[in-house]
């Protein structure tokens, strides 16, 4: 998979909603995003959750894992896209999950487990600041 | 002066002839004379009377007419007292003539003495009209007649004793023909051969102008086959029906040849020891057992007389073709059922081979399946030289108390002249005397069942892998979580650090296991295209060297160029000898080489490459299962590399295979088909 977007340094912390139905894995990334100069500001354990959360606190960056209770992780993506484009990183078990089409704009990457530190710091730089002052997933000029 | 003459007045010096016998002869004259017409119808109507003699007429009324004037003339001519040397001609030429008509000396004698006795009678009645004394009459008239009966009993002798001299060559020159045709007959190959050479010799030995020899065929027609005294044109060529009643019809249905004394279409037949006029001809059929195959006719221009000893030659000669037609059609059917014996078993389809002690002969599939001809398996020893492996033999239990013999099964896997080892099967049935074996090559249905078997175990391995593997990455990414975790508690604690480290590294270790099972078990998709081999093979050497530190290898490869081009999927291939070169040098072996052949067989064609390397080599058991999934010798492994390599090849539609030992090092033959599988 090829990923449209330039390496580019984050110039300033970015606001990050996390989802994951694994405890292990919510606080594993409460614990490293804020380390890695970022701030969780909601998380989430259903995709239903994710939905809720983001609709609320309107965050830089979705972090959030594919297989979910209720509404799994693509679907809760769709519809939050539906009302704000925000940049998201999937995170999933297999190699092979079809991801929508309307937000692949939006889709900065796509992890399969196990991800680590380096994986994720990567990733996350690829969220570039827009014009508006909003991060948003920047295009390749 | 004429010595019949001199003989005829020699004896009648003996019997006392004198002229006064004359001139009593003249006294009897006008009495016998008168009594002719009475005596010459007497006669001949004793003679018609009796079959033997009446036979010798030949002509019918015209000739009884024509007979009756003769002996009209011979008593004429006794009574003209004129008793010259013409006189004697006459009388011998009667005695000749009863040879050629074939009239006895016995019914000469009756019928003479019948002429006699009435002439006595005559003249006794009319005793009155005599001038002179009836007994001298009677005893001139008893001496005339006996000098006549002398006269004409002489020339009948020398005439028959002429003849038979003739006859006895005849005879011989017919036995000697009746060898000639037995000893073709029995040498010939083809009939035709035979009749060729049959018409002239028996032309020859009856001296006859033309013989020809008439074939049977289709509903009622016959077709000259082969004559002499006739152009090479009209052999072959004339075929006419046979008309009912004709003379080609009667020989058809007697067994005994037959006589035609006129030409063939006025079918007038007579009996055979009869003299016959020109026309004369002699037909017989010749049998090819119930059936009549053709007729023989010989033909004569000149009249001559057949006697017993002609018919029965004909006779013999119609017997030995007969006999050869017999002959030669049991030939042909021996040889027809020999080719098609021989038919059968060179087409099987399945080798057969035929064991007579240490002998063995085998038909054309098997010389398919071992790749050489039936003269390189001639001896048992040839067989057992090809033998790389053999089962026991299993005996059927139904059949091991059968008093014919034994059937048993076993299989073997011999090697092919071009080095392919082949599995076949062996159904053998053993009696005392001999062994019939019954071969299949079942390498293919073997190799299918082979892969049909491993696709089962694959798929079912599959599933449990692809959900092993789901629910691993999750547990994997906790394990991830918590012990990066805890390495921002134990930062500054290096012995920590160090075990974090270490936990992280059995944690990959994990995760490359479960890649390499998935990777096996997941289906392989080929992206075919033509491949270079040879670079192949050299970039999968290179990244194994890449693996290995320190200890130097070499590479060797042969027979493999521009020219050897596969459609292969070239990533999977690499992968495939990096699997056996990893193998190779982790065995300790310092050189490898790889000979690639291109070899076409049922019209595909395949690219044999052997992989040899100088390593220990591999032991039974390793051979045995080293293409089983998780089976490795190493202390580090899956045990999968050449399970994968099994899968890359069988994907591919090729085989990969161990060569047989025998080579120091460990030795793989892998072949591909050239354009891709099928």
């Amino acid at each position: 998979m090829s990923f449209p977007y330039r390496e580019t340094v984050v110039t300033k912390p970015l606001k990050i909603v996390i989802a994951d139905d694994e405890s292990d894995m919510r606080d594993y990334l409460s614990l490293l995003l804020p380390r890695l100069g970022h701030e969780v500001t909601g998380i989430a354990s259903t995709g239903t959750k994710l939905v809720e959360v983001c609709r609320e606190t309107r965050p830089d960056l979705i972090i959030t894992d594919v297989r979910m209770p209720d509404l799994d992780g693509v679907e809760a993506v769709k519809q939050i896209h539906c009302e704000q484009p925000i940049p998201v990183i999937f995170i999933s078990a297999f190699a092979d999950v079809r991801l929508p089409k309307q937000t692949g704009d939006h889709i900065i990457a796509h992890l399969h487990k196990p991800v680590g530190r380096a994986d994720l710091e990567s990733a996350i730089g690829k969220v570039l600041v827009g014009s508006n002052g909003r991060p948003s997933a920047a295009r390749e000029s | 002066m004429d010595p019949l003459f001199a003989e005829f007045q020699r004896v009648q010096r003996y019997i006392g002839w004198e002229d006064s016998d004359v001139e009593r002869i003249r006294s009897v004259a006008p009495i016998l004379l008168s009594e002719r017409d009475a005596l010459v119808t007497d006669f001949y109507e004793t003679l018609m009377r009796h079959e033997e003699t009446s036979r010798v007429i030949t002509g019918g009324e015209r000739q009884v007419e024509r007979l009756k004037e003769s002996l009209r003339g011979w008593i004429g001519d006794l009574c003209s007292c004129k008793y010259d040397a013409d006189y004697v001609r006459r009388r011998w030429r009667i005695g000749q003539r009863h040879v050629e008509i074939g009239l006895k000396n016995v019914f000469m004698h009756a019928g003479f003495d019948r002429l006699r006795h009435r002439m006595i009678q005559a003249v006794v009645q009319k005793e009155s009209d005599l001038g002179v004394d009836l007994q001298s009459c009677l005893g001139s008239l008893g001496k005339l007649l006996a000098l006549d009966l002398a006269l004409i009993e002489d020339a009948y002798e020398r005439e028959y004793l002429n003849r038979a001299l003739p006859s006895d060559e005849r005879r011989l020159e017919q036995q000697r023909t009746v060898a000639q045709v037995s000893e073709r007959a029995l040498a010939c190959s083809e009939f035709s051969e035979l009749l060729d050479r049959t018409v002239g010799l028996v032309a020859s030995a009856l001296g006859a102008a033309r013989t020809e020899y008439f074939e049977l065929f289709g509903e009622g027609k016959a077709l000259l086959r082969s004559a002499i005294g006739r152009t090479p044109a009209e052999i072959g060529r004339r075929s006419f029906p046979i008309v009912s009643g004709s003379v080609m019809a009667a020989a058809c249905e007697r067994s005994r040849p037959l006589v035609c004394v006129d030409a063939p279409s006025e079918m007038r037949y007579v009996a055979p020891t009869e003299s016959v006029g020109t026309g004369l001809s002699i037909w017989v059929a010749v049998r090819d057992g119930r059936h009549v195959h053709g007729v023989l006719a010989i033909r004569f221009s000149k009249s001559r007389s057949l006697d017993d000893s002609d018919m029965e030659f004909v006779q013999t000669i119609s017997n030995v073709l007969s006999t050869a037609l017999h002959r030669l059609e049991s030939e042909a059917s021996r040889r027809r059922g020999e080719a098609q014996l021989r038919r059968l078993v060179d087409h099987l389809p399945a080798g057969a081979v035929y064991v007579s002690g240490d002998t063995l002969f085998v038909n054309q599939a098997v010389e398919s399946i071992f790749g050489c001809l039936s003269t390189d398996l001639g001896r048992r020893s040839d067989w057992e030289a090809r033998v790389v492996n053999r089962s026991q033999a299993v005996p059927f239990e139904e059949t091991v108390h059968s008093p014919r013999g034994t059937i048993s099964h076993r299989s073997e896997t011999i090697q092919r002249s071009d080095g392919q080892n082949r599995l076949i099967e062996i159904t053998q049935f053993s009696s005392e005397n001999d062994e019939v074996w019954l071969i299949h090559d079942v390498t293919e249905a073997r190799q299918n069942a082979e892969r049909s078997l491993r696709g089962e175990r694959l798929a079912a391995i599959g599933q449990m892998i692809t959900g092993l593997a789901h629910e691993s990455r999750n547990a994997l990414q906790r394990i991830r979580a918590c012990s990066e975790m805890l390495e921002f508690e134990v930062e500054q604690n290096p012995k920590a650090m160090d075990l974090v480290t270490r936990l992280n590294r059995a944690q990959d270790d994990l995760q490359t296991l479960y890649d390499e099972v998935r990777n096996y078990a997941a289906p392989i998709t080929l992206e075919l295209r033509p491949t270079l081999l040879d670079r192949v093979v050299r970039e999968a050497w290179d990244s194994v060297a890449m693996l290995k530190d320190g200890s130097s290898a070499t590479l060797d490869v042969r027979g493999i160029d521009e020219s050897g081009v596969v459609q292969a999927d070239s990533f999977r291939l690499r992968q495939l000898f990096r699997n056996l070169f990893e193998n190779s040098r982790s065995a300790g072996a310092s050189s490898v080489t790889v000979e690639g052949k291109e070899v076409c067989e049922s019209g595909r064609h395949w690219v044999y490459l052997r992989v040899k390397d100088n390593g220990p080599g591999l032991s039974e058991e390793v051979r045995e299962r080293v293409f089983e999934p998780f089976f490795t010798t190493k202390t580090k492994g899956t045990g999968l590399g050449m399970a994968i390599a099994q899968r890359i090849v069988d994907a591919h539609g090729g085989r990969i295979e161990l060569a047989p030992p025998g080579h120091s090092g460990a030795e793989f033959v892998i072949s591909l088909p050239r354009d891709g599988r099928d």
